[in-house]
């Protein structure tokens, strides 16, 4: 009698208290669980690497039974689960991680309601990899006062902002900013960006702006920011690492992508929609040029050549191999971080490492290509391209043109400007004290902006040659005093 | 008779003192004798300052770690923070700290200041060393000439110009964070929170996290000054004992920096051991033995390189040592590292044995069978000494050691032409002869000029002709130093820093060499290609400064045959030592460095020591050695040192070389003729190596490298099919019926028995080898094939 009051007593506080879990549920894959088997547990058991026979690069591997022959999980059952177990035992010989920290109290408890709740997938394909299947991430607000100043691995002047001030925008730290290219003072602040800003490139039109970037090794996302609306930026599409360049096409209607997954994806403007994603590259894509005849979209990377594609369908139409020549005069192997198709034909200028940036033309490099059966007579060639001599032992990382001027970022801190026809240095832009990695030109305005490794961004008249404006692009920052690192 | 046996109550005592920690063991909580501390008063003066404490007590005489077991009170301050003997500032103040430790105290002085000073990461002195000490920068990961994944670092970080590169502008900046330090790829991929090939290398209770997150945070400055780390200094030196009750030592690590600056870095170098079945050392400096060995704990800061030798002890059930009076001070020091580590040696050999082994490494041939006979027959005591005299005195002696030298100049009519080759060797030969002292002999190479026919010791610099080759083989010869990573890179294991590569250059930089003269040019520099800095030659001292005139050769010379030189009487002893015994106290023998120790390191030293007090005398030391116990020692093993093989417990059986095992087979098949007749016919007496397949095959070195190892020792199938079925050892064999035709079958088997293994053969041996000659089917034939068997007995081929 005494044990059922008790019984009673007892009774609805367990139930309430599951109830009030259940009420909570909603644990997803997608959104809590990869995450957290990514970053504590892909090391060893993941794509390349994948210890005790076990991975959990998919959901549908995540699910499979390793070398033990014990399934990872049974749905429903936290404690018959192998990955449970074995992440909450006090043993600390069994403990996973192995000779690593334990995860949290909470990443433990997610796994277990996860588990719990009978082990579901939310996401769309579950044999797709764990990054991928996890879609756009929600980005952290950026931080109000920064601590350090970013390096500016990206920046654009804003097209069209003739009638007010001119506008520079500016890669930050989970964010764009917007900044007078006149005074330095910070206009606007764009968030919802992925954590580094690493390509940034506005529409003709002024009103929008294309945004790369992403987490280094982790994570990359490409989006559209409507400048006028000032809504929720577009993502376009995301990828397993930071995505280095994102463009339109010289006519608008195309967008093209690339990043540190080696993939060169193109996007249909005004839908958004991939027309193709070609992964010929061995390496990060670093930069992608349209030509203007629209035949072709010339990838650079740094696997040290720039790939040629057929615009309409992305095939491979030749690869320029003249950043890594064996032989002859303009030898040397070295990657290619800038290329850009002229604003007529099919005419292209590619950089990065070595001491020449190359002037060359698209189909006439087919012919250089040849066949493997020319391969000897081919080397020894010398080829149409033409050399621009760049003095710097240090590589360029950003070129900007119209017409038939050129401008090379570098990392000896300098910005050259080039006469394409002639082949010659025409100026060179002092200043930064550090490693300019990005850059842009406004033809119209006679405008040039620049930004260097150490966050300092610089606004130069191309007629005069000085430098008009500088700043240091860190908001929230009570001194902007430059220093060099 | 009294000293005998005073010497064997010593050494008694010895073995006893040794048993003594066995005896405290299980009583951990005894009371110490003493305890000491090391350092006696911590100073720390910024905020980020630190100091390895090390605490040892002394149980029996013996010291044992008490860093991690001791009790520091008396802190009303809390000026530091201490774990496992690591003090970290806290706050400015002094104090006496109380130290308790197995039933003792002591108090340690401590004072704190500057905690309220900025302290920042020194990229240099701080994050450079974290890389190489997680493992970061090593030749097999991103240290390799093309780094890993596409991230590059130099190698152990001696390019840090490059490395500030590498971290925080290439890889398009991806590689740290300054926003979210822990979101940097350096810190994420070896904390494995991303893939990373290299695995897990770093955890967030590191030292090198901390280092690597504050470096970071602090804005990843990459400055660096020309302050230069100019010597680490590391606790405790000098060798050291580990036994089972005292396995544990904690090493204590500081660096001295070319500003007066000293600063522990026991958390940010890198210790490594040469021998992890003896001891480990933990990334604290924390070293624990396992079982009965030595080993090398190497210190690694920067470029700069330490060791601490241990000796891990362990007592034998049942071990009682047996051998008796020691000959010399050889016997004395070998048995003590033998007795420390409990292996009792082989008895001394028999006649036979020592008359073919003393003959075969003092000559390169096989005493004759009459020499055999009269030795054995010999009864007188000193007839070891008296051998070993007459032989050192023979014209084989010169010949036979000279090839050895001349393996390492480099003595080939390939480069050196017209004869020159011949004129080099004779010179070599007569240095040996005449007994030229060894300081005499390497100062007339390495200061040789003039036309290379009338001073052939100038052909030295003929048969090395590029200043990198002299630089290296000058260095492997002479100071025992493989000094060509440092031609590219800081040598990855010891010292040699680019600088001191250039530096050797440096002083052949003015000697040229064609084919026929060697010349002072009053120009000619060597620079060091990193950093383009002109080198001073190398041994020059401080202040000094060599004119244009002067021979920067001579200065070299100077410097390294002086007595205190650390390398050149060690490096010949050991080559000396090696050829003898077959093995190196340090090996391989032109490997000196702190973390390949000698395996006997008082023996080396003693060796050493005793060849500068002889001026030099290679005779001298070959007498020495040669009358010791433990070159003497059987082959034969007991229960003990079966499977020691470093401490000269036994004599070391190996395979005649290649010119010795030629010679050998000529002289049993009796098909050489007299030495005084034609010299040239012997292998171990030839000026240069001959072109023949059978001594290839048996490993005669080209003489294209100034390496020992060019030799090539280790046994090839080639050279079993040669011995079975080659032509050269078989038409010998056919030929040596001339001789034994007509003896009788008893002299015959006698004569082959003593001729090819020096001893007489055994009644069974003989009865076997009679008989088969009895078949009288075709005597030639039978002869034939029973030198054939008995050249192809292992007891032949190999020395013993």
């Amino acid at each position: 009698m005494k044990l059922k009051f008790l019984f009673c007593l007892l009774l609805p506080t367990v139930v309430f208290s599951s109830l009030s879990a259940k009420s909570r549920s909603d644990v997803s894959f997608v959104r809590d669980v990869a995450p957290v088997l990514l970053k504590r547990c892909s090391g060893c058991h993941g794509e390349k690497i994948n210890l005790g026979g076990y991975r959990v690069s998919s959901f549908n591997y995540l699910m499979k039974k390793g070398a033990s022959g014990q399934a990872a999980v049974t749905p429903g059952k936290p404690e018959g689960s192998t990955i449970f177990r074995l992440i909450s035992t006090s043993l600390p010989s069994m403990r996973m991680p192995k000779g690593d920290d334990p995860l949290t109290t909470a990443q433990v408890l997610v796994i277990k309601k996860w588990i719990s709740e009978g082990a579901k997938f939310d996401g769309t394909d579950p044999a797709a990899s764990l990054r991928s299947a996890m879609g756009p991430r929600q980005h952290p607000a950026a931080p109000t006062i920064y601590r350090s100043a970013p390096p500016v691995l990206a920046l654009s002047l804003i097209s069209g902002s003739a009638a007010g001030a001119p506008v520079v925008a500016v890669g930050g730290y989970n964010e764009v900013t917007l900044w007078d290219a006149s005074s330095g003072s910070l206009l606007r602040r764009i968030g919802d960006l992925p954590q580094r800003i690493q390509a940034l490139s506005c529409s003709a039109d002024g009103k929008y702006l294309l945004v790369a970037g992403g987490t280094p090794g982790e994570y990359g996302e490409a989006s559209l920011v409507d400048l006028h609306s000032g809504g929720k930026p577009t993502v376009i599409c995301t990828a397993t690492d930071v995505l280095l360049t994102a463009v339109y096409s010289q006519d608008a209607t195309r967008i093209g992508v690339g990043g540190a997954d080696g993939a060169v994806s193109v996007f249909d403007a005004s839908t958004l929609k991939k027309m193709w994603t070609s992964s010929l590259h061995s390496d990060w894509v670093t930069s992608i040029s349209f030509s203007a005849d629209g035949n072709f979209v010339a990838s650079a990377s740094r696997d040290m050549t720039v790939k040629l594609h057929n615009a309409a369908d992305g095939s491979l139409y030749t690869t320029y191999s003249g950043h890594c020549k064996q032989l002859g005069q303009y030898k040397g192997q070295d990657p290619v971080y800038s290329v850009r198709f002229l604003s007529t034909g099919c005419d292209a200028l590619s950089a990065g490492g070595g001491k020449w940036i190359q002037v060359w033309n698209a189909e006439k490099a087919k012919e250089d290509s040849g066949s493997a059966a020319d391969m000897e007579e081919r080397f020894a060639k010398q080829g149409h391209t033409r050399y621009l001599p760049h003095n710097s032992p240090l590589p360029v990382f950003a070129l900007a043109m119209s017409g038939n001027s050129l401008f090379a970022a570098s990392g000896d801190g300098a910005v050259r400007e080039f006469d394409i026809n002639g082949l010659k240095e025409v100026k060179t832009y002092t200043g930064h004290k550090d490693w300019v990695y990005s850059l842009d030109y406004n033809a119209g305005d006679h405008r040039l902006a620049s930004g260097a490794f150490n966050g300092e961004v610089r606004i130069w008249n191309t007629d005069t040659g000085e430098c008009t404006c500088r700043f240091v692009a860190q908001p929230g920052a009570i001194t902007k005093k430059v220093t060099l690192r | 008779m009294k000293l005998n046996a005073f010497a064997f109550v010593l050494s008694m005592g010895l073995a006893s003192s040794l048993a003594a920690p066995v005896l405290a063991s299980g009583t951990t909580a005894a009371i110490a004798d003493k305890i000491e501390v090391y350092p006696q008063t911590v100073a720390l003066r910024s905020k980020r300052d630190c100091r390895q404490v090390v605490v040892t007590g002394y149980f029996h005489g013996l010291p044992r770690d008490l860093t991690r077991t001791a009790v520091f009170s008396n802190r009303p301050r809390d000026l530091v923070t201490i774990d496992n003997g690591m003090m970290r500032a806290a706050a400015n103040g002094t104090e006496h700290i109380r130290i308790t430790a197995s039933g003792r105290t002591i108090d340690l002085p401590v004072s704190v200041s500057g905690v309220q000073d900025p302290d920042p990461v020194s990229f240099k002195f701080e994050t450079l060393p974290v890389l190489t000490r997680q493992g970061c920068s090593t030749g097999s990961c991103h240290g390799a000439p093309h780094g890993k994944g596409g991230f590059v670092l130099s190698l152990f970080g001696y390019n840090p110009q490059m490395d500030r590169v590498s971290l925080t502008r290439d890889g398009l900046t991806r590689r740290v964070d300054l926003m979210q330090p822990a979101d940097s790829l350096i810190i994420k991929k070896p904390m494995l929170e991303l893939p990373h090939v290299g695995g897990k290398r770093l955890h967030r209770q590191d030292e090198g996290y901390r280092v690597l997150f504050n470096w970071i945070s602090e804005g990843a400055y990459a400055e660096l000054p020309a302050t230069e780390c100019s010597s680490i200094e590391v606790y405790p030196k000098g060798e050291q004992r580990l036994g089972p009750d005292a396995a544990t030592r904690q090493i204590s690590v500081l660096a001295h920096y070319s500003n007066g600056q000293i600063r522990d870095v026991t958390r940010i170098c890198a210790f490594d051991t040469s021998s992890a079945s003896a001891a480990t050392v933990d990334s604290l400096g924390y070293v624990t033995g396992h079982s009965r060995g030595q080993t090398a704990i190497s210190v690694r800061y920067l470029d700069k390189l330490l060791s601490v030798h241990f000796t891990m002890t362990e007592p034998t059930p049942g071990f009682k040592w047996n051998e008796p009076r020691p000959t010399n001070d050889i016997d004395r020091l070998v048995n003590e590292k033998l007795q420390q580590l409990q292996y009792l040696p082989s008895p001394v050999c028999s006649d036979s044995e020592f008359v073919r082994r003393v003959y075969l490494d003092l000559t390169g041939l096989l005493p004759s069978a009459d020499q055999t006979r009269d030795f054995l027959a010999d009864n007188s005591p000193d007839k070891r000494v008296r051998v070993v005299d007459k032989l050192l005195n023979s014209e084989e002696y010169a010949r036979f050691w000279a090839l050895k030298r001349a393996d390492l100049m480099r003595v080939t009519p390939n480069r050196l032409k017209e004869g020159r080759a011949e004129l080099y060797s004779d010179w070599i030969v007569d240095s040996i002869r005449q007994n030229m002292p060894y300081d005499r002999f390497a100062r007339s190479l390495v200061t040789a000029s003039g036309d290379t026919k009338k001073s052939p010791a100038a052909c030295y610099f003929v048969a090395i002709p590029t200043q990198e080759e002299r630089t290296e083989m000058t260095a492997e010869i002479f100071m025992g130093s493989r000094v060509e990573c440092a031609r590219c890179h800081n040598h990855p294991f010891e010292n040699w820093t680019m600088r001191d590569y250039y530096s050797i250059g440096a002083v052949f930089a003015r000697t040229q060499a064609d084919d026929k003269m060697v010349r002072l040019a009053s120009t000619g520099e060597a620079t060091n290609p990193t950093t383009g800095e002109v080198m001073a030659p190398f041994g020059v001292q401080k202040g000094v400064k060599l004119g244009d005139g002067d021979d920067r050769r001579v200065t070299f010379a100077d410097w390294l045959v002086q007595p205190s030189n650390p390398y050149f009487a060690r490096v010949a002893v050991n080559r000396i030592w090696a050829s003898l015994m077959g093995r190196g106290i340090v090996e391989p023998i032109d490997d000196f460095r702190s973390s390949n120790p000698p395996s006997n390191g008082p023996l080396l030293d003693h060796l050493a020591t005793e060849f500068i007090h002889s001026g030099y005398d290679c005779k001298a030391l070959i007498q020495y050695i040669c009358s010791s116990k433990t070159y003497q020692r059987s082959a034969g093993t007991n229960a003990s040192n079966r499977m020691e093989d470093q401490l000269f417990s036994h004599a070391r059986v190996r395979m005649l070389t290649a010119e010795q095992l030629k010679d050998a087979v000529g002289q049993v098949t009796h098909t050489l003729p007299s030495p005084t007749v034609a010299r040239h016919r012997y292998a171990t007496e030839a000026s240069f190596p001959e072109n023949s397949t059978f001594t290839q095959t048996f490993g005669q070195p080209e003489r294209t490298s100034s390496c020992a190892c060019e030799r090539q020792t280790a046994p090839t199938l080639l050279q079993a099919l040669e011995l079975l079925n080659g032509g050269t050892l078989y038409t010998m064999a056919g030929q040596s019926t001339g001789y034994y035709f007509n003896l009788p079958d008893d002299k015959l088997v006698e004569d082959l028995y003593l001729a090819a293994l020096s001893r007489k053969p055994t009644e069974k041996e003989a009865s076997i080898a009679r008989g088969f000659l009895k078949r009288s089917v075709n005597r030639n034939s039978e002869i034939t094939d029973l030198v054939w068997s008995l050249l192809n007995t292992r007891e032949f081929i190999f020395q013993h």
